[in-house]
């Protein structure tokens, strides 16, 4: 009840002001009115009466002062009254609003524009969807590609039956749908063109139900997707924008998808991704059009003894089911389909398999790992460059604070309190901060296309849309606050200590400031040099890393390398007629003038991709078998890489299928299984599945980097490929070329006529510079972002420490006039001021040295050739920012030697 | 001369008891606050205005513009049926205290 009434009256105060004013006003004349009227009574004179009168009241201003803040709501009027006031000084001085307003609009907008990247990558429910709380998954959203063979746990992805099985079965979902995990870049062919990339997915009819999506434009997949060979694509609203200028007419076009044509039935809303977050498909086709997308494959029928598992799976649970029962269900119908698949004599191969059903509001993930992880390390390094940036502000504020002494002194000495004008201080700047949050959207919108732009280095798919989401809000606005707070609360503090007497007697000249707020000033100097150092010493050893890795030890020669991805999908069936149109090819090229040596695999070089074998080695001790990394390979594949072979030989073209077969193994190999023996002679035997081939090993070879740039050689033994059944779909050609792209046309032409199975236009080629360089495009851009990171805070520093010294100096201006005056010489002068910051100095580096340790430590995963505590990097790190000290305090401190004693002293 | 503060907390209670037997403006209440301590208590008017601001935002006191004898306008302050309540809450709790603070005072 009380409260209502407050309520009420606050709102009345506030509504009708002037009249509650004005009644206040009458109300206290009233009551010197009555006083005077008793003591005329009393005898007095009406002119004397009225004075005792208004004596007795204790002036107006006063009393009405003392009920307008006693009053409920008072505070509201202070706010609206500082902050009349702070909009005042802020026009005031321009200059200092600008400077401060810009600041923090930067600071703030790349700490959102990063949060709101983390965010949208690691915690943000699919874009999009319906209900995405309810969206479950079957299987790993860690996952990303594809698997042929045999899984063991949990399951990564499942298979196209094994979908249909779940689909027709699993009764406790009201809805299930699959769709290629990794995202695929085809090929497409608008209106008889030139072939363009365009990436997409391939997913069940039943998809864009599940996820509970409607169309911007035309239609969605529904059953007719999911029987026979329907030939129909959804486009996303950007492809569309893009590519058909939002046409409405693109529904009902044709676009040539891989040799297969394929009719636009409609487009996707503007902010839907689909089932991975931070990935944006230009078109969905449906699951059945697989073979025909991937020719030579068929990944809708099952192929004992392999599997092909490429699917996620997502479903919404049927009301009143738990996530649990439904698990059972799905786990029942998938073991059974296992049973059935591997049968009676191999049903030990189904142990352990199994999937697991869990909420999947955020979508599949599996590509999020890098990007999240710099992502994390870039949004903590930008908050502390906006907590040095804070520090800046603080110091300016301080400064500004003194010369405002005068004005606070006054204040204070007519009765306003020390909390009453911190307020007031705090208020001002949190005017200022709103400003800077508020341009602050501007900048955060962008930052974020700079930064979308350098993260589609690291992955060229890579898309989160700029969105001012709740979390985002709240993120900007607690930032803002945060950065008004730590900027404003210590000046304020500062400026208040003192005492308003001797403030308003010393009159503002001579000594400006006092002694807390220079240490005040020096402390915040200091915090900030030891809050840089960790940025800069993390920004070192990513640059070190990123220089380590663009120099890596491969183990073989990286230069003039050219890599052409060929498609031999059609020849799949046909071994031999493959093998025939692969030697052809290799010859060739060889032939083509500039091609030094050539040579192939089917693995190539850094493309993610893995194949193992089960083998064992005889006469190896116990442990000799398990899985073994393999890869198939051409005649003089280690020639060509230039790796050396130190016992034996290389793959010769005489390795064919019909001849001994024969590998090659590398160190990590003969040193795992032959324990430094000579393992020219042994042998190596694969069991595929009970089918068991043995390979005598002819050569070693050197260790090479051929997988992953950091991590170490596995053990590996290389095969002839024609030495192995492989039913890969592509083979990718290594060129030694000096010549580089300028071989492309000449490879092109030499693919004309050897085979129908081989297309000329299904052609890939990259230099592997440029693959290496996209493997470590990660590290290059988080590392460029840290190094502008550090330059920044190295900056924001140096002006943080001039600008306290400068202060100092100016404070100390009558000193060092005096001792001038009494003979001291520059050089002491310089040193006085100069020994003043080494204590500083030396606390920000001490405290800043061991945030730096921390730091290393935990971004040492990220690092590649250099130690978290590498010496030289500490050392680089510790000098630069004693330099810059140095120079930020020299310059003042020779400004002190250089007083002229005559003008200073006379006030000059 | 030498008058007695008005004790933390009592102010309210005796605004409440003055009003509570007929309604009065501030100076008013002032007078008779004097009087009524037998010229003991003077009330700053820094001091009784909040007060009545505040009683009367919470719904104690309601004010409206009158009349006074001798013709002029001022603003009478009477108790509202929530004053009267919180005015007996409170005149019960100040004689709790009070004779628990006297048999302190004389018992020791």
């Amino acid at each position: 009840m009380i409260v209502l009434h407050r309520a009420v009256s606050i709102l009345r105060w506030l509504l009708r002001r002037d009249r509650a004013e004005q009644e206040l006003h009458d109300e206290l004349q009233a009551f010197i009115d009555l006083a005077a009227d008793d003591k005329v009574r009393g005898g007095l004179s009406p002119s004397d009466a009225r004075r005792m009168a208004a004596i007795d009241l204790g002036g107006l201003e006063p009393v009405k002062e003392r009920v307008r803040s006693a009053r409920h709501g008072a505070w509201i009027d202070d706010l609206a009254r500082d902050l009349r006031y702070g909009v005042r000084q802020m026009r005031r001085n321009p200059a200092f609003s600008l400077t401060v307003i810009g600041t923090l609009a930067l600071g703030i907008g790349v700490n959102t524009a990063l949060f709101n990247l983390w965010h949208g990558t690691l915690h943000a429910p699919l874009p999009g969807i319906e209900r995405p709380e309810t969206l479950v998954m079957l299987t790993d959203r860690q996952a990303t590609g594809s698997m042929v063979g045999r899984d063991d746990g949990p399951r990564k992805w499942v298979s196209y039956a094994e979908f249909e099985r779940l689909r027709q079965h699993a009764s406790a979902f009201s809805g299930l749908m699959a769709s290629q995990s990794g995202l695929d870049a085809w090929g497409v062919t608008v209106d008889g063109g030139v072939p363009e990339k365009a990436t997409g997915r391939l997913v069940s009819g039943t998809f864009f139900d599940v996820l509970g999506v409607r169309p911007a434009l035309g239609r969605l997949f529904g059953n007719l997707e999911d029987s026979g060979e329907p030939a129909s694509a959804v486009i996303s609203h950007s492809y569309w924008r893009r590519r058909f200028n939002s046409r409405p007419d693109a529904i009902g076009r044709t676009l040539i998808v891989r040799d297969t044509p394929v009719t636009i039935v409609g487009v996707t809303p503007p902010e839907f991704v689909g089932e991975t977050g931070g990935q944006q498909p230009d078109m969905w086709l449906p699951l059945r059009l697989q073979p025909r997308v991937l020719p030579g494959t068929d990944w809708l029928r099952e192929r004992p003894p392999d599997k092909v598992m490429w699917l996620h799976v997502f479903g919404r649970v049927k009301s009143g089911l738990t996530n649990a029962q439904a698990d059972t269900q799905a786990n029942a119908i998938f073991l059974a389909g296992l049973e059935e698949f591997y049968g009676p004599a191999r049903r030990e191969e189904a142990a352990g398999q199994r999937l697991r059903v869990q909420p999947a509001g955020r979508g599949a993930s599996g590509y999020r790992g890098d990007v999240a992880s710099s992502l994390t390390v870039l949004l903590a390094s930008a908050g502390v460059l906006l907590l040095i940036a804070c520090i800046n502000l603080a110091n300016l504020l301080v400064v500004r604070g003194s010369a405002r002494q005068i004005e606070i002194a006054v204040r204070m000495s007519l009765g306003a309190s020390r909390r009453r004008v911190v307020r007031q201080l705090v208020t001002e700047n949190v005017v200022l901060a709103a400003l800077g949050g508020v341009a602050a959207l501007l900048s955060a919108r962008l930052v974020h296309d700079a930064l979308v732009m350098l993260l589609r280095d690291v992955d060229p798919r890579f898309f989160i849309a700029f969105s001012f989401t709740p979390p985002v809000l709240a993120f900007l606005g607690a930032a803002t606050l945060a950065a008004a707070l730590v900027s404003g609360i210590l000046p304020a503090w500062h400026v208040t200590k003192r005492d308003p007497g001797s403030d308003l007697t010393a009159g503002g000249r001579g000594s400006i400031g006092s002694r807390g707020e220079l240490r005040a000033g020096h402390w915040l100097a200091g915090l900030q040099l030891s809050l840089t150092f960790p940025l800069l010493l993390g920004a070192g050893l990513l640059v070190r890393t990123v220089d380590n890795l663009q120099h890596p030890v491969l183990g073989f020669d990286a230069r003039h390398l050219l890599l052409a991805d060929v498609q031999v999908g059609a020849l799949v069936q046909d071994p031999s007629r493959r093998d025939r149109a692969l030697r052809e090819l290799h010859a060739r090229i060889l032939r083509i003038p500039g091609v030094e040596a050539a040579s192939f695999s089917q693995l190539g070089l850094f493309t993610g991709g893995f194949s193992t074998a089960t083998i064992e080695v005889p006469g190896a001790g116990p442990s000799g078998g398990g899985e073994s990394a393999l890869d198939r390979v051409g005649s003089n594949y280690f020639a060509t890489l230039r790796v050396p072979i130190l016992r034996g030989r290389d793959i010769a073209e005489t390795d064919r299928a019909d001849t001994h077969t024969v590998c090659i193994v590398n160190e990590a190999f003969a040193r795992r299984y032959f324990a430094g023996r000579d393992p020219v002679g042994m042998r190596v035997t694969t069991d595929d599945y009970g089918v068991r081939t043995s390979y005598e090993v002819v050569g070693l070879a050197r260790d090479a980097r051929t997988r992953s740039i950091r991590d170490d050689v596995e053990p590996r033994f290389f095969v002839p490929a024609e030495q192995r059944p492989s039913r890969g779909v592509s083979r990718t050609f290594l060129i030694r070329t000096a010549g580089g792209e300028r071989v492309v046309p000449a490879v092109r032409a030499a693919m004309e006529g050897i085979d129908a199975g081989l297309s000329a236009s299904d052609i890939d080629f990259t230099p592997l510079d440029a693959r290496v360089s996209l493997a470590i495009a990660d590290d290059r851009t988080v590392a460029r972002l840290a190094l502008v990171f550090g330059a920044a805070a190295l900056t924001l520093a140096a002006m943080g420490l001039y600008g306290v010294l400068s202060y100092a100096v100016r404070r100390r201006t009558n000193e060092f006039a005096v001792r001038i005056a009494l003979g001291a010489r520059s050089n002491s002068i310089i040193g006085m001021v100069l020994r003043r910051t080494a204590g500083l100095v030396l606390a920000g580096l001490l405290t800043g040295g061991v945030l730096a340790y921390v730091v290393a430590r935990a971004i040492a995963s990220r690092l590649y050739g250099v130690a978290p505590q590498d010496p030289a990097t500490m050392l680089l790190a510790t000098g630069v920012l004693l330099l810059i000290a140095f120079v930020a305090s020299y310059v003042p401190a020779r400004r002190a030697a250089r007083i002229d004693p005559l003008r200073a002293l006379h006030g000059g | 001369v030498d008058k007695l503060d008005v004790p933390q907390g009592t102010l309210d209670l005796m605004i409440l008891t003055i009003l509570a037997r007929e309604p009065l403006h501030g100076y008013g209440i002032s007078q008779r606050l004097t009087t009524l301590s037998g010229d003991e208590f003077h009330v700053n008017p820094g001091s009784l205005f909040p007060s009545l601001y505040r009683l009367e935002q919470d719904g104690k006191l309601k004010a409206e513009w009158r009349p006074t004898e001798n013709n002029r306008r001022a603003k009478y302050y009477r108790l509202t049926a929530s004053g009267r309540r919180q005015l007996e809450q409170h005149r019960e709790r100040w004689h709790r205290v009070s004779i628990a603070v006297r048999s302190v005072l004389e018992g020791a």
